[in-house]
């Protein structure tokens, strides 16, 4: 039948999925990426057949992690040869590439299969928002986040924070601790 | 006809079909000739020269689109060949075959598509298993999207299922404005 | 091993004479054990088709792996009409063990299998049935109209809902 080809192009088409990595726990988001990247989202899923999607994710430079992971996290390298083990902690690795962490978390995520190179080229990363014409142009949905932005306090306006209810007020006496400016102790020394 | 992108390796299988969509309009006999030849003499061939006697006529009457020849064959088994539309030739060898299990050959072979027989993957098979279009990745996609900015926020803003305290402090605050 | 032992049992029994007897004997015939090897090794190619030890030693390999494999097949689909379904399912923003329990509270006898297939093959009518359940369970009183987001949401958790409304209730 000449109409099943066209049948299949429709059924087998990749869609291109954005993700926004801002504040979001980068492990917890492979696990979510690697299902598109993979096709589990698909009712035709089948995991020998490559049925995956693209993934733009931009502002990888603003992933957060939860308690003390940035210090704490070792990646580790080895190059096969004496003396050549390296580890470093996650807050280096992400000073020297802001795309490396979710790169690695989204590697290890993935099936440990040969399929792994060709998921892995369907992800593409961006440090920021900006992302070339011609990838974002292919974007046509969009991948929700798995946690809530915090909002920082100077997004808030004055009268915003006015506004907002007072439970108690503190005691006359009470001595609240505010951080010195970096630049006033410089001036000090 | 056998499956084009099976391997040299496989042994052959195919899917179930109705060869030609033959029967759907009207029902075309693929069997167009039979030969058998049978030796006068032998008692091997008694049984197939009892079929030539009492039913081979019947069966010419019955079906005049097939061609029946009748071949002498000195001291040698019977032997039913079968010639279809598309070419394909069956061969039965008939030793030690009753009259009646011959009949039941013959019947088989007129039955015959003149495909070779092969194992069959499935019991079942359409040509369309569909009918309402198979899915595709549009199918439900959310129209909205095509007018909306991809960097909208609201579609990638994370949706709690709890109410954080600042809104239920917000939630109460109005509530108390307003009584 | 069930169907290889029955496959050299085969060789043991010969068959003599023009009555129709099967007598056994002390050992299986070598050219018909050879004549097996050479039945389920056509298509080898080269030493392993026709050197006899060799050619038997992966016959026999090949054998085993069918049994193993045979044995975890219908696991291996099973979980295969999970993933699908539970992609389909969330889809249309519906949660897959809600779903199946609920479609069988409905006594709606549909197992993963054919609704996988239906989800492939007739999306609407799997839509319907989506949508069937969502309606039945708001008339139960049991779901929130939160329900039935686009693509992209995770499926809302409907227990903490259910848990939600039976706090509120009792207390």
């Amino acid at each position: 039948m000449a109409h099943n080809r066209v049948i299949q192009w429709g059924a087998m088409a990749r869609t291109w999925w954005l993700y926004d990595a801002k504040f979001q726990c980068p492990y917890r988001s492979a696990e979510k990426l690697c299902m598109y990247l993979e096709g589990r989202h698909k009712p035709l899923y089948h995991p020998l057949s490559d049925v995956g999607d693209h993934v733009v994710v931009i502002n990888t430079r603003y992933v957060a992690m939860a308690e003390d992971l940035w210090r704490k996290q070792q990646y580790k390298h080895d190059t096969r040869y004496a003396g050549g083990k390296s580890s470093a902690t996650a807050w280096r690795l992400h000073e020297a590439d802001y795309t490396k962490i979710l790169y690695k978390a989204v590697y290890s995520a993935a099936p440990k299969n040969l399929l792994r190179p060709t998921i892995m080229r369907r992800l593409h990363l961006y440090p920021e928002e900006d992302v070339p014409d011609d990838i974002i142009g292919n974007v046509s949905d969009v991948i929700r986040q798995i946690q809530v932005v915090p909002k920082p306090l100077d997004s808030y306006s004055a009268q915003e924070i006015e506004e907002f209810p007072k439970l108690f007020d503190w005691p006359e006496d009470h001595v609240i601790y505010k951080r010195k400016a970096t630049t006033e102790k410089k001036e000090e020394s | 006809m056998l499956n084009v992108n099976m391997g040299s390796n496989v042994i052959p299988s195919t899917f179930l079909r109705n060869v030609m969509k033959n029967g759907i309009g009207r029902h075309v006999c693929q069997l167009q000739r039979v030969t058998l030849s049978l030796c006068k003499w032998s008692p091997g061939s008694a049984p197939a020269r009892e079929f030539v006697e009492q039913d081979m006529v019947d069966f010419t009457r019955q079906n005049p689109g097939i061609v029946f020849y009748l071949k002498p064959r000195r001291h040698r088994s019977p032997v039913l060949k079968a010639e279809y539309l598309n070419g394909y030739t069956e061969e039965i060898d008939l030793t030690k075959l009753s009259r009646e299990e011959i009949n039941h050959w013959l019947g088989l072979l007129k039955g015959r598509s003149g495909q070779q027989i092969v194992r069959l993957r499935k019991d079942f098979h359409t040509d369309t298993p569909s009918i309402q279009g198979v899915w595709n990745p549009f199918l439900f996609k959310d129209t909205e999207l095509s007018i909306k900015d991809v960097r909208d926020p609201s579609l990638s803003e994370y949706i709690s299922p709890f109410k954080s305290a600042t809104e239920k402090l917000l939630e109460l605050k109005k509530k108390s404005g307003a009584s | 091993m069930v169907f290889l032992t029955f496959v050299r049992n085969a060789s043991r029994y010969t068959f003599r004479g023009v009555q129709r007897k099967y007598v056994e004997t002390s050992e299986p015939s070598r050219l018909m054990k050879r004549h097996q090897m050479k039945r389920v090794g056509a298509k080898y190619y080269g030493r392993l088709r026709n050197c006899w030890i060799i050619g038997v030693n992966i016959m026999n390999k090949a054998l085993r792996y069918s049994t193993r494999d045979t044995a975890c097949k219908s696991e291996k689909l099973d979980k295969l009409y999970s993933t699908r379904l539970e992609a389909a399912c969330l889809e249309h923003g519906m949660d897959q063990k809600y779903f199946l329990t609920s479609l069988a509270e409905f006594d709606i006898n549909l197992n993963r299998e054919s609704l996988a297939n239906l989800a492939i093959y007739e999306p609407r009518t799997f839509q319907t049935l989506v949508e069937f359940v969502k309606k039945r369970s708001l008339e139960i009183g049991l779901q929130s109209k939160t329900l039935g987001a686009p693509m992209g949401l995770e499926p809302r958790g409907i227990l903490e809902e259910i848990k939600k409304a039976s706090n509120s209730s009792s207390s």
